[in-house]
């Protein structure tokens, strides 16, 4: 059974001039253990998904159906109170900007050890004792001195690591990375990318990683979850994701990375699309290369293939040349 | 003199022992308690037509440095030498001809347009003020032409920048520069805040615009994809110094500095396969209010030896047009150049 089992998830955003929808149809699966990445490009839906798993939408979002099971419990039937039990100790979430994610009127140390006394009971003293163990553990030298500054005291990187000890306080089976390394210097994301791996390694942890970066992906993930205007239109496990793209967009973005000869960049025509104006049809298909008529008006079908990949799009019909598809209705 | 500047007159800007203080201000009196040295004797040199980029993490200087030669800063010390004239000191009044001549394009394009004007009349209004002698009509069609010739429809000139997408309001932006016909563009992180998909574009806009106008071209960023495919030399910053500087395939393929080889190793890469095994870079970058003795770097070097605690090392040449900062890897030689 896999520890995050996410299907037909919807979210909108109600608005002045209607709903706006920002997740569509969103399904995927997470293994104990492993990483999966949702990659895309901002208003992709990415974080939005994030803040669904972890009951943290803002108020004008609306979760238009969809099945969330963790741990083999469905989340969207439990109450308020259940959910909360479990966000912050089962499962976690760090931010990208480590900053504006801490209280900056406590010591980083005391906002752990809150963590603590109120998901594992502790008293105050075992709490604090734990904090500063933690705070060691994230490879912050001279822990005790630290735990007692106040968090513009420390760096960025030093602070995303005061996030991650927070965040493991509880043990929790699913960690959710929201960019993690995106506000850090390459070093330190090398740095943090690298505690993340052996925390995995220590304690079984699965890790949702979401981020915009290939390269940041291809050296962490496990398997990864391409999203476009709120769909997810490519997934697979990693190497065959990098190696061989399939949908034209994740191709696009990969080449982006890549580069060629000559000092000219290879990208992608037009730009993301803001999310209540998406076109209609496969929502890549203003930007896409190789559309065809039938891209501008009709949703492509979701296919899987047989190692366990699947992609969206109307290049790849049921008669895909490998003829490996189990084929899916639209 | 710096060995960069070899080629005789195509030299346009030339930046020799450049330095930059900032007072720390505190106590009761605001008086000035400490300096942050942000930029710490930089010196280099860029042709006409040329990508120079400046790479490094943050505090490291470079932002400083394009500001200074910019000067939208005034340097504590050093020269900058535009075009054979020298500008580091120069007042705002004798600045005027020489700030037509250099733009900046900036990291977030919607902070740098002024919200309350069309593109149109923003260019215009800079056309007005550098070229006077042109009529209205003229300055109208100049306007048209500029915004074509960032990528953008005629009609852009009608719009007002929140009607842009980023990557469009990028183009706006470089449009703006491109008005006051400049020879040195300085863009600081300027497709930092766009996306992926969108970044090519406005990147594929500058190589074009300086392979047709032969505007020299000062980048500044932290993305060492960018920086090795658009630059013709890059120069890598740490603690307000250029550690290393070496033209783009060298410095991608032949590192020395141990700072840029930690740099190039921290970057991920789409090809190096899942978790490999690497040396992980040691500490936090360090803040430029403290600097450390000696090299700056030796306090995270996983090769420091005693004496980089002591003795700041120079930049020397270690191979043709290649120059680092490092006293094990780069000593110093009959032929050395102090940076």
């Amino acid at each position: 059974m896999p520890l995050l089992e996410v299907n037909n998830l919807s979210v909108a955003f109600s608005g002045e001039s209607g709903d706006a929808p920002a997740v569509q149809e969103v399904s995927f699966c997470l293994e104990n253990g492993k990483t999966l990445a949702l990659v895309g490009e901002s208003g992709c839906g990415k974080t939005v998904t994030a803040l669904a798993l972890m009951d943290l939408l803002p108020p004008n979002a609306r979760k238009n159906g969809g099945s969330i099971r963790f741990e083999g419990r469905e989340l969207t039937e439990m109450s308020a109170v259940e959910r909360r039990g479990l966000c912050g100790s089962r499962m976690a979430m760090i931010f990208q900007e480590p900053m504006t994610a801490m209280n900056p009127v406590y010591p980083v140390g005391a906002q752990i050890a809150a963590v603590l006394r109120l998901h594992r009971g502790m008293d105050k003293d075992a709490a604090w004792a734990e904090a500063v163990a933690l705070i060691r553990r994230v490879g912050i030298a001279d822990a005790e001195r630290r735990a007692r500054q106040y968090p513009h005291e420390l760096s960025g990187g030093m602070l995303q690591r005061i996030m991650i000890a927070m965040a493991i306080s509880c043990r929790p089976a699913l960690l959710i990375a929201d960019e993690p390394t995106t506000a850090l210097d390459v070093t330190v994301q090398a740095q943090i990318l690298a505690l993340l791996g052996t925390i995995q390694e220590e304690t079984g942890m699965s890790l949702l990683l979401i981020t915009h970066d290939l390269g940041v992906v291809a050296e962490t993930a496990d398997d990864v979850c391409v999203m476009y205007a709120g769909r997810i239109v490519e997934t697979g496990p990693v190497d065959g994701i990098i190696a061989s793209p399939r949908h034209p967009y994740t191709q696009g973005l990969l080449a982006a990375r890549r580069g060629g000869e000559s000092r000219r960049f290879a990208g992608i025509p037009g730009s993301v699309p803001e999310p209540g104006a998406v076109p209609p049809g496969c929502p890549f298909h203003p930007r896409c290369a190789q559309a065809k008529p039938v891209c501008s008006h009709e949703l492509p079908a979701a296919l899987k293939f047989t190692d366990g990949s699947g992609v969206s799009c109307w290049l790849y019909e049921a008669s895909e040349p490998d003829g490996d598809t189990e084929g899916a209705g639209p | 003199m710096n060995p960069l500047a070899a080629n005789g007159g195509n030299v346009l800007l030339e930046v020799t022992g450049l330095e930059k203080q900032f007072p720390v201000r505190g106590g009761v009196l605001s008086r000035a308690k400490n300096w942050v040295r942000a930029v710490n004797g930089v010196s280099f040199a860029l042709d006409r037509g040329r990508t120079l980029s400046l790479v490094g993490e943050s505090g490291c200087g470079k932002t400083t440095t394009g500001r200074l030669i910019a000067r939208l800063l005034t340097p504590t010390a050093g020269s900058i030498v535009f075009d054979g004239q020298e500008i580091s000191q120069l007042s705002e009044r004798a600045l005027r001809p020489t700030r037509r001549r250099i733009q900046m394009v900036f990291q977030d394009p919607f902070g740098s347009l002024n919200p309350r004007l069309t593109v149109g009349d923003m260019l215009e209004e800079i056309l007005k003020v550098h070229f006077p002698e042109l009529r209205r009509r003229e300055r109208r069609e100049r306007a048209r032409e500029l915004v074509t010739r960032a990528g953008l429809s005629p009609d852009a000139v009608y719009r007002y920048p929140h009607e842009f997408s980023g990557g469009q309001r990028q183009r706006v932006a470089i449009a703006r520069a491109l008005a006051t016909e400049p020879d040195l563009i300085i863009a600081d992180e300027p497709v930092s805040a766009l996306d992926v998909s969108v970044q090519a574009q406005v990147l594929n806009l500058l190589v074009e615009l300086q392979e047709n106008s032969g505007i020299a071209l000062l980048l500044i960023s932290h993305d060492l994809h960018v920086v090795r495919q658009i630059s013709h030399e890059v120069a890598v910053m740490y603690l307000g110094r250029i550690v290393e500087q070496a033209p783009a395939k060298l410095l991608f393929a032949a590192p020395v500095h141990p700072y840029t080889r930690m740099l190039l190793a921290s970057a991920p890469s789409l090809e190096s396969g899942r978790r490999r095994q690497r040396s992980l870079p040691e500490g936090d970058p360090p803040s430029p209010v403290n600097l450390p003795s000696g090299c700056p770097f030796h306090p995270r070097c996983p090769d420091a030896r005693p004496e980089c605690a002591r003795e700041t090392p120079a930049l020397n040449t270690v191979a043709p047009n290649h120059r680092a900062a490092c006293l094990v890897h780069a000593p110093a030689a009959g032929d050395s150049t102090a940076g």
